[in-house]
């Protein structure tokens, strides 16, 4: 994990300083709600339906146990003993009193945290794949990439008020699991030729009203470039963006009207203007970075790595048939190792997602003891490291294998154990109406109401996701879901649109708008009538999005709306 | 204002906003005070009555008592009309943090080092 160094450390407890300066002056009259509200969504403090919000950055969702520790504080002492961890890899928290909210950011600095740029029209928190260091398929490490450019957007002073706010993503694989794709910039890193890192800049994605997938902006970007090159395409939104009409004022709205390769022109341009003395020590601060990252030694655990490495299949079995597991723990354990352990770069590892999303419960969500449970093992068999997915679940990136069935059994204890990753109870679901102000409809009970119903069907839909957002801005990655569930405000009734086939992945792909929005308590038998009948029309070994781009859109109406209502519209 | 308040009282409104310091929905009462419980929120029967509710509110907001006053339509009982406002005035329709008193981490069993041994011949 990245350690921070004086200037990281004392640039949070300044913001720490400033803030408390801000919110006393809103308390005593001096600062205007107008005056204030700006101020406070720079520290990520929203006011919601209910509440404030506060939302805390985890920089490319990396946590060390100490800091889910403090977590876990926060959350017991000025929340209601809970957080809720979000698509961008993030932590908000739902109840904090607004005079409170300084001693939390204190909190917050003291283990290296903080909630700036969490909010407002600046460059948001840069995700990466959860696996980022570990994946055994990773060509090249995206965290320190991911550092470098939080260091260099941090409080950048030419963009802090962007036109709209502004997303990266990061990945170093060709399976991309952080949906560069879907970002306002995407970058993937990878090897040329020579050994050397560079980098793929994908340009214009993103959702919201208008979902766009990104385009190759400029292949191959060498590190020594990357830098003084993303700042010339932020410069270049930043003069051009529309600021008339926040709907239309991100990047994917410029990249569509002014067009590829006349917005590449522009940045060439600007790119050309930049002044590269300001990046001559860009490499010196990356070999810097890389430098404070502390690597785990693999070797602590004792767990040494094979020099042939065995099939992760037959691995699994192996350790499924373990005889410190009883016969009727066996079914449970193997489906736990089968959902939720993953291959890992050092043969004798694994890495372990830790589902947040128990059938029934709130997607996302974790409580204080869960947080400080998870920390524990982290501590014990972890290497003190947590990531956080966008699909809201956790990361044990690495974990010996002997050390399997002991996190499998601690993570019991806490009801974390849960093994659903990658199947359609593994929803993706956004605040919605229950707590969120722009939000037009709930997206939580249906979340609860969908996982329920689909929990005893589920079984052998690998890979097919669900994600429901209780609004137009598709927090919860609708657009990009093998079933996308849109909530909606029709005649103060909410009413939900159905999508198929979208994904976030290297093919990402937005989703086909099935027909007229369903009712609430609709949603969920639907959504088990599509797994039904995917499982029932699949060939061997086809994933849903197959299925459904092999036999079209037509059955799959017939299956959401009945096969007389699609014959009465046809 | 908030997208969801009202122009005119059809019915009956009250009126809704955060308290400052907690964020808390709190409601106009008729002796012109902000309470959390929504049975004591000042109903408003008229256009004159919400009119004069508002300008109550506005001088709250300057006072740095509440912010985002906004008038919510409600029914012949009071309640409030749309969604969304019944959700603030209820609160959220999920239970949060179900697990809460039900786990605590103390109780998490000692880490076993017995698997290791076990496990290491299999892998």
């Amino acid at each position: 994990m990245y350690q921070y160094d004086e200037f990281d450390q004392a640039l949070v407890d300044q913001r720490c300083l400033e803030f408390r300066d801000q919110v006393q002056r809103r308390l005593t009259g001096e600062l205007s709600e107008d005056e204030f509200k700006p101020l406070r969504l720079m520290n990520g403090l929203y006011l919601q339906l209910h509440a404030y919000m506060l939302r805390v950055a985890i920089p490319y969702g990396v946590l060390s146990a100490e800091q889910m520790n403090k977590l876990a504080f926060i959350a017991d002492k000025y929340d209601k003993g809970y957080g809720h961890f979000t698509t961008r890899q993030n932590i908000q928290f739902n109840w904090p009193q607004l005079a409170e909210t300084p001693d939390i950011l204190e909190a917050l600095a003291s283990v290296q945290m903080h909630a700036i740029q969490t909010s407002g029209n600046c460059i948001r928190n840069i995700t990466t794949d959860p696996f980022a260091g570990v994946a055994a398929d990773e060509e090249v490490d995206p965290r320190p990439i991911a550092e470098w450019l939080r260091q260099w957007s941090t409080l950048h002073p030419e963009f802090r008020y962007l036109p709209r706010k502004f997303k990266f993503a990061i990945t170093g694989s060709a399976n991309d699991r952080a949906a560069i794709k879907l970002h306002d910039i995407g970058l993937r890193l990878k090897r040329n030729d020579a050994g050397e890192t560079v980098v793929d800049v994908w340009v214009g994605g993103g959702q919201g009203r208008t979902p766009k997938i990104a385009q190759l902006f400029k292949p191959a970007v060498a590190l020594s470039e990357l830098l003084p090159y993303l700042e010339a395409i932020l410069r270049v939104y930043n003069l051009y963006g529309r600021r008339d009409n926040k709907y239309k004022a991100r990047i994917k709205i410029l990249l569509a009207e002014t067009g590829l390769e006349k917005l590449q022109a522009q940045v060439e341009e600007a790119y050309a203007a930049i002044n590269r003395q300001e990046f001559a020590d860009s490499l010196a601060d990356l070999e810097r970075i890389n430098g404070r990252f502390i690597q785990p030694d693999l070797t602590e655990s004792g767990a040494i790595a094979d020099a042939e490495r065995p099939v992760w299949a037959m691995r699994l079995n192996a350790l499924a048939n373990h005889s410190d597991i009883a016969p009727q723990e066996r079914k449970h354990y193997t489906e736990w190792l089968t959902q939720c352990v993953r291959e890992h770069s050092h043969s004798a590892h694994a890495s372990v997602v830790i589902s947040l999303k128990k059938h029934g419960d709130i997607p996302g969500d974790m409580t204080s003891a869960q947080m400080r449970g998870v920390a524990d093992i982290a501590q014990s068999y972890g290497y003190n490291e947590i990531r956080v997915t966008h699909r809201q679940n956790l990361v044990l990136p690495q974990v010996a294998i002997h050390d399997l069935v002991s996190v499998w059994r601690a993570l019991q204890q806490l009801k974390l154990a849960v093994s659903n990753v990658d199947l359609p109870s593994d929803i993706i679901a956004c605040p919605g109406l229950d707590y969120c102000a722009l939000a037009t409809a709930r997206s939580i009970p249906i979340a609860q109401d969908i996982a329920q119903t689909i929990e005893k069907v589920e079984s052998g839909a690998q890979g097919m996701t669900v994600n429901i957002s209780g609004c137009i801005n598709a927090c919860a990655h609708h657009h990009v879901a093998s079933i996308g569930i849109l909530g909606l405000d029709r005649g103060g009734v909410e009413n939900y649109q159905i999508t198929l086939g979208g994904q976030s992945d290297q093919a990402a792909r937005l989703g086909d708008r099935m027909g007229p929005g369903i009712a609430a308590d609709e949603v969920a038998p639907t959504v088990e009538r599509i797994v039904h009948f995917y499982k029932q029309e699949r060939l061997t070994g086809e994933r849903f999005n197959e299925t459904y781009q092999r036999l079209g859109k037509a059955p799959f109406k017939s299956v959401i709306y009945g096969e007389e209502h699609v014959a009465k519209t046809a | 204002m908030a997208n969801h308040d009202v122009k005119s009282v059809d019915v009956s409104a009250l009126v809704i906003a955060n308290d400052l310091l907690s964020g808390r929905s709190v409601y106009l009462t008729e002796t012109g005070d902000w309470t959390e419980r929504v049975e004591n929120a000042w109903q408003l029967p008229d256009d004159q009555s919400a009119e004069r509710a508002m300008k109550y509110a506005k001088t709250a907001e300057d006072e740095n008592q509440i912010i985002g006053a906004y008038l919510v339509a409600t029914d012949t009982t009071g309640r409030a009309v749309h969604i969304r406002e019944q959700l603030r005035v209820n609160g959220p329709s999920v239970q949060f943090a179900p697990h809460h008193e039900l786990i605590n981490s103390t109780t998490t069993q000692p880490l076993s080092d017995a698997h290791k041994s076990l496990v290491d011949e299999l892998v």
